[in-house]
């Protein structure tokens, strides 16, 4: 399962604070926004490539995840069977990073919200 | 009276000076009375018409009559320019010979008017045997007895011009030169005369007390008068004022409304709604927040769940099984000794046949794995999560339709808000429109007051006004008075009967002979026309055949100008004055047949001294042919590009040219 402490890449760490500025919605809402508009879709990750969790921003895995947290890794387990532990992390910040793409261009709560809701049924 | 000779030195276009001779020459006993001149456009032909008319009439010449600077100003218009540049303190002057009966006395008579750059005019007045040390304005009187300035216009005049006597139906033209030269004028001088007469008569009669009282009154009436002309200036005065204070009340008003006053009444109010609405879109962003952080991300991945789900419901199965499978493994040996007894059947042989259906049956298991491995309880959690997401989700969008909602209010309110105007800016406006408001109030009543008492004048000057005529008629009660009274009314009585009469007589006259004229000169389908002259107004009207009016605005330029000679000649034949015509642009507007006409008919016989200007394309070498037997002279004027002046050569236009072949 997914270690205790998470970090994302410092990019996608970046953008999400500035959501929180434009938006309100905290990074760790956001993230999870994110990774599960992404694991939706056809994106996977490859372990073969080495991706560079190197936010500053190390929380919990409780804080990350909330509510989510159980659906979140058992989504994470399912999909990708094989990995465990510091890759089963990178694979969950790869799929934020995917899935933050086309949030980040929202500039306030209700646009981001709306359009969470109208993506797929 | 007849012009001799017209000397102009610096007068408009004539530089220096220049000596006109013009005395009818005879031909034996037949009289030539015409006089012609030619000249082209801007020659000067119309500077002889102003000399002629400025010597004779005075500032009467002008056509509105000037004050004493306007007149100034004319006169030191009409220096010559060339001969202003040469010498400051150049002189114009003008002078006229004429032989005329004045007074008994026939003699040669020489007005001569001489002015300087600043205009101031003197006039000196010689007869031939005598000299005369007379005022300027005694000359302008004795030469406007000669010729009544009425009537100046009627024989010295611009031939265009003169077509507005025909369009004049107010009368105001032909009035006074008709009682002038009618005579009936005197009629009426005679009846003022009277008037006065009987006032001092009156008033020399009186008692002294009643003198004393009257003029008192007098005085006191002239007072009332004024002070009430004085109130009336002075609301004249304020009136503006109202007007101008009313006009700032508009602006400011006006400003108001611009600035959004309806909307800055309401400010306060809806700013407090901005506040509730702005509260409560943080509340609502709450809410959204809230779902945010919940089960609602699920709800965005519902394929990758339900796939999850599948897996955990096989999961689930299969670990059912497996479990089945244990137990039933270690009820197996049980299990086989039971059937054996029971079939009575081989024990061993049975226990064989069940675990080989068991292992088969723990193969065809074992192709599932279980990966995921979470309790029952833990799958009815993510269940209920799950639906916990897509309650959430639901509620999101209600959440957010109520966002919407607020947030767009709150757009519309602040765009209002912003719109209307900071109060502060609009207090001073409407302070001052309050102040205006009083302002307003204030003057008219002042304006009001004024009136009232111009009002209150006037009525006691009308109060006086009538003790007066009281006392008038009081006085004209007195004995000694009575007589005269009787004999100036009888004399008024019969001087009006007769004035009625006389112009009732010369009225007809003058219709007669404008009727002569008239046919004389128009062609021959206006020869039944007959004229009708307003007694009163002395309005010239035409009638046709029929009795009917015609309208003289209908009438052409032409024939209207045709018309106006016809009464000049009427009246000049009626008045029995022997004056020269002298007619500038006499055939201007007028077709052939019509300047045939009045080239035949009415120059040669309009007087006995004929002054025309003409240009070369009015009195052609047509018409002069026609016109030499009865041209005593001619002249014609050249001007002079180069020095911009004219000179005047004797000769006509063809004569010259005739005398330069030869």
């Amino acid at each position: 399962m997914l270690p205790n402490r998470m970090q994302l890449s410092r990019t996608v760490e970046e953008q999400l604070k500035k959501l929180k500025g434009y938006t309100g919605v905290t990074p760790n809402v956001s993230a999870r926004i994110a990774f599960f508009r992404s694991i939706e879709s056809d994106f996977r990750y490859d372990p073969a490539t080495e991706y560079a969790t190197n936010g500053s921003l190390t929380l919990d895995k409780i804080t990350w995840l909330g509510r989510t947290q159980e659906m979140t890794e058992l989504l994470l387990k399912h999909t990708y069977p094989d990995l465990e532990g510091k890759q089963l992390q990178q694979a969950w910040a790869a799929h934020v990073e995917h899935g933050v793409g086309n949030l980040r261009n929202f500039r306030t709560l209700r646009d981001i919200s709306a359009y969470s809701i109208k993506s797929k049924v | 009276m007849i012009f001799k000779k017209l000397t102009m030195k610096n007068f408009r276009v004539f530089n220096g000076e220049h000596s006109l001779d013009l005395q009818p020459k005879k031909d034996g006993l037949l009289s030539k009375p015409i006089i012609l001149f030619g000249g082209l456009n801007g020659a000067g032909k119309t500077s002889i018409l102003t000399a002629i008319r400025l010597l004779l009439l005075g500032r009467r010449a002008l056509s509105s009559i000037p004050n004493n600077k306007e007149y100034a100003d004319y006169l030191s218009q009409q220096l010559n320019n060339k001969a202003k540049k040469e010498d400051n303190s150049a002189k114009a002057s003008i002078s006229l010979a004429f032989t005329h009966t004045h007074q008994g006395k026939h003699g040669v008579f020489t007005i001569t008017r001489t002015w300087g750059v600043d205009g101031k005019e003197k006039i000196s007045f010689e007869h031939a045997d005598e000299d005369s040390n007379l005022t300027s304005e005694q000359i302008q009187s004795v030469i406007s007895e000669m010729i009544p300035p009425g009537i100046g216009d009627l024989f010295f005049f611009d031939g265009e011009k003169i077509a507005e006597l025909a369009e004049d139906d107010t009368g105001v033209y032909l009035k006074e030169a008709v009682q002038k030269l009618l005579g009936l004028d005197i009629i009426e001088r005679l009846n003022i005369d009277l008037d006065i007469y009987l006032n001092k008569e009156s008033e020399g009669k009186a008692s002294a007390t009643i003198q004393k009282e009257i003029t008192d009154l007098q005085k006191q009436k002239e007072s009332f008068k004024a002070e009430a002309e004085a109130y009336k200036e002075q609301a004249n005065e304020l009136y503006p004022k109202i007007t101008s204070l009313r006009f700032e009340m508009s602006q400011i008003e006006k400003s108001i409304q611009e600035r959004g006053g309806a909307f800055a009444i309401t400010r306060d109010e809806e700013k407090g709604k901005q506040k509730s609405l702005e509260r409560e879109i943080d509340t609502i962003k709450g809410k959204v927040l809230h779902e945010l952080d919940g089960a609602f991300p699920l709800s965005l991945a519902p394929n990758a769940i339900n796939g999850l789900f599948q897996q955990l419901a096989k999961e689930k199965e299969l670990k059912a099984k497996q479990s089945f499978n244990e137990h039933f493994l270690a009820q197996t040996e049980k299990l086989a000794t039971t059937l054996s007894s029971a079939l009575a059947a081989d024990e061993v042989q049975v226990n064989e046949l069940l675990k080989t259906y068991m292992e088969s049956e723990g193969r065809t298991n074992a192709e599932g794995t279980i990966n995921l491995d979470i309790s029952d309880r833990e799958f009815h959690q993510l269940e209920s999560l799950r639906d916990d997401a897509s309650e959430s989700k639901a509620r999101l969008s209600n959440t957010l339709s109520e966002l919407t909602a607020a947030e767009s209010d709150l757009d519309s309110l602040t765009l209002r808000i912003q719109r209307a105007p900071d109060e502060k800016e609009l207090i001073g406006l409407y302070e001052r429109l309050r102040e205006l408001d009083k302002a307003v109030a204030k003057e008219k009543d002042v304006y009001k007051d004024v009136l009232q008492k111009a009002q209150t004048s006037m009525a006691k000057a009308l109060e006086l006004a009538k003790r007066l005529e009281k006392l008038f008629n009081q006085q004209k009660n007195e004995k000694s008075l009575q007589k005269a009274v009787a004999r100036v009314s009888s004399t008024q009585g019969a001087l009006q009967e007769f004035s009625k009469q006389l112009t009732q007589l010369r009225v007809a006259q003058l219709e007669e002979l404008f009727a002569l004229a008239y046919r004389k000169l128009a062609r021959k389908e206006d020869l039944k026309l007959t004229a009708k002259i307003n007694p009163e107004t002395f309005d010239v009207a035409l009638v046709d055949l029929d009795g009917m009016e015609i309208n003289r605005k209908s009438l052409s330029a032409g024939e209207k100008q045709i018309f106006a000679f016809a009464i000049l000649e009427a009246l000049g034949k009626l008045s029995g004055k022997v004056l020269p015509v002298v007619v500038d642009t006499p055939l201007g507007r007028l077709d052939s047949k019509h300047r045939d006409k009045l080239i035949k008919h009415y120059f040669p016989e309009a007087g006995e001294q004929v002054i025309l200007l003409s240009t070369d394309t009015e009195v052609d070498a047509d018409f002069y042919s026609i016109l030499q037997p009865e041209v005593s002279h001619a002249f014609e004027i050249n001007f002079d590009e180069a020095t911009r002046c004219s000179s005047v050569t004797e000769g006509y236009f063809w004569e010259n040219e005739k005398a330069e072949i030869a």
